[in-house]
């Protein structure tokens, strides 16, 4: 029988990365979580609007997505509630999208931070087009939209009164996980009317969008669930990004070994006896 | 007809672009409520393009399935989805059934085909990161910074950690990806240019070959 570590069954890995995950969820240890300077700037970003200014925020991620971003999106409508913000939830790309928004304020509770939907916050659901259509709403919000996501008519709903075009957007948050974004937002938004934009996006495309925030043109952005974890210990709000800390740091030490495993380069063989050993290195 | 098959459709692009671009660029009194009026047609035309993609989606499944070609059964599943969603969807007052069918089915198999990508990463990560030169050797280090460093046992093990992941995401990483981003920006303006001045071998290229009399 001849073991080498530079050839593992991958069914081995599936299975240590599995318990690596499901162990540290049912038993946690409780690492210590450093907030960096990204998840400052974000928090200050929702901080520094003003009561009563209007929040645009697009879920731009499917289900796929919903794994790293659902407890961010959560994070934002609690911290935009917390500060009476008006927070108008909307997308411009796919239907899915409507729905893990209002999935996202459905769970957080409205109710709890005092607010009421059609005054304080408003699902306008999907305006398919792009960022052509994202370019009309900036330019002319009341031109696009005429129902809310249930079919409610904005004359109807007092949060829509005063918010006319870009102008009236103190902030927009945009959570992604792949696509155009946030860079489509920064043309509409901030290139064209000057609004901070802020946001954060699944770990896998958080590196592109990283000139943007050196750059300056994005008011800090969240990287996947560890931004998430570092956002809710900011707000005082722990949520299920920190619970899933844990599993993070023990899944990729499992990585990390079986990294290692694999540029050991060096195979056992085991006689058939189990009495003799002899080393092979492998190329 | 020719020219309302061909020749229009190219001055409406042009049209739209020169208006679109200009008003972007320079304030003119009415030209950004014709830019607005214009972006507001393109809702109802992406919603004919979603409605196009699925007839041409379901007339090509049904003929899957009445010649019974390779896994034509799975054109059946899709098929029947693709009426249910479509049912639930028009037929007034079942908005709660088709919000919570397509949350409770299909956003679930959407997140499960997602969450099967992580112990396949973990497995390519095993097998793409081994060390045989200096540039795999780069890649490799940099891939176990970012790995541990992005995690809070980094924070833990090492202080440093953390700050060689900023280092290289803010360093390497952003120069690497404002050279990209800059060359995309310049191809998509390079072709979004050709497409308007009619030199790209589409419907639109065709039209600027025939208005020269045939020549390229």
């Amino acid at each position: 029988m001849s073991i080498s570590t530079r050839n593992i069954d991958a069914r081995w890995i599936y299975l240590a990365v599995m318990i690596s995950i499901i162990l540290p969820i049912l038993f946690p240890i409780g690492l210590p979580i450093s907030i960096s300077e990204g998840a400052r700037d974000v928090y200050n970003a929702v901080e520094a609007v003003p009561e009563g200014g209007y929040v645009i925020f697009f879920p731009s991620f499917n289900y796929g997505g919903k794994g790293e971003m659902f407890s961010m999106a959560q994070a934002f409508i609690k911290h935009c509630l917390s500060q009476n913000l008006k927070l108008v939830i909307i997308s411009f790309a796919e239907p899915m999208m409507s729905l893990i928004g209002e999935e996202a304020f459905l769970s957080v509770g409205i109710e709890n931070y005092g607010a009421v939907y059609g005054e304080d916050i408003v699902h306008l659901g999907l305006l398919a087009g792009g960022e052509v259509t994202e370019a009309g709403f900036a330019a002319d919000v009341h031109a696009l939209v005429q129902v809310d996501y249930y079919g409610t008519p904005i004359s109807e709903l007092p949060i829509m009164d005063n918010l006319r075009s870009a102008n009236d957007i103190d902030l927009v948050i945009i959570l992604t996980n792949g696509g155009d974004s946030p860079a489509q937002e920064l043309r509409q938004f901030k290139t064209g009317f000057g609004v901070a934009v802020t946001g954060g996006a699944v770990g896998g495309v958080y590196g592109s969008i990283v000139p943007y925030i050196d750059s300056g043109q994005l008011s800090g952005y969240l990287p996947s669930l560890r931004g998430t974890a570092e956002y809710e210990l900011l707000l005082g709000k722990p949520g299920t990004a920190i619970l899933g800390m844990d599993a993070q740091s023990l899944m990729h030490i499992v990585v990390l070994i079986f990294i290692i495993l694999g540029n050991l380069g060096v195979g056992t063989t085991i006689s058939k006896t189990g009495q003799q050993y002899h080393r092979e290195v492998t190329e | 007809m020719s020219f309302f098959k061909q020749q229009v459709p190219f001055y409406i692009l042009v049209f739209t672009a020169i208006v679109m671009i200009v008003a972007f660029f320079i304030d003119i009194p009415g030209l950004g409520g014709v830019a607005t009026e214009l972006s507001r047609i393109g809702v109802p035309v992406t919603a004919f393009a979603l409605l196009l993609g699925g007839i041409s989606l379901f007339r090509r499944h049904v003929v899957v399935v009445s010649k019974q070609e390779r896994n034509w059964e799975f054109s059946v599943v899709l098929l029947l989805s693709f009426a249910w969603y479509f049912g639930v969807n028009v037929i007034p007052g079942m908005e709660v059934i088709a919000r919570e069918s397509f949350s409770r089915v299909v956003g679930k198999l959407n997140e499960g085909m997602f969450a099967i990508v992580v112990p396949f990463m973990a497995s390519m990560a095993y097998r793409a990161f081994k060390i045989k030169d200096a540039n795999s050797a780069f890649f490799t280090i940099s891939a176990v910074i970012v790995l541990i460093g992005n995690a809070p046992i980094g924070d833990s093990l090492s202080p440093l950690l953390p700050m060689a992941r900023d280092w290289l995401l803010n360093i390497p990483n952003t120069g690497a990806m404002r050279a990209v981003n800059i060359g995309i920006a310049f191809g998509i303006f390079a072709y979004g240019l050709r497409v308007m001045l009619g030199y790209e071998r589409l419907a639109l290229g065709e039209i600027m070959e025939k208005l020269k009399g045939g020549s390229q």
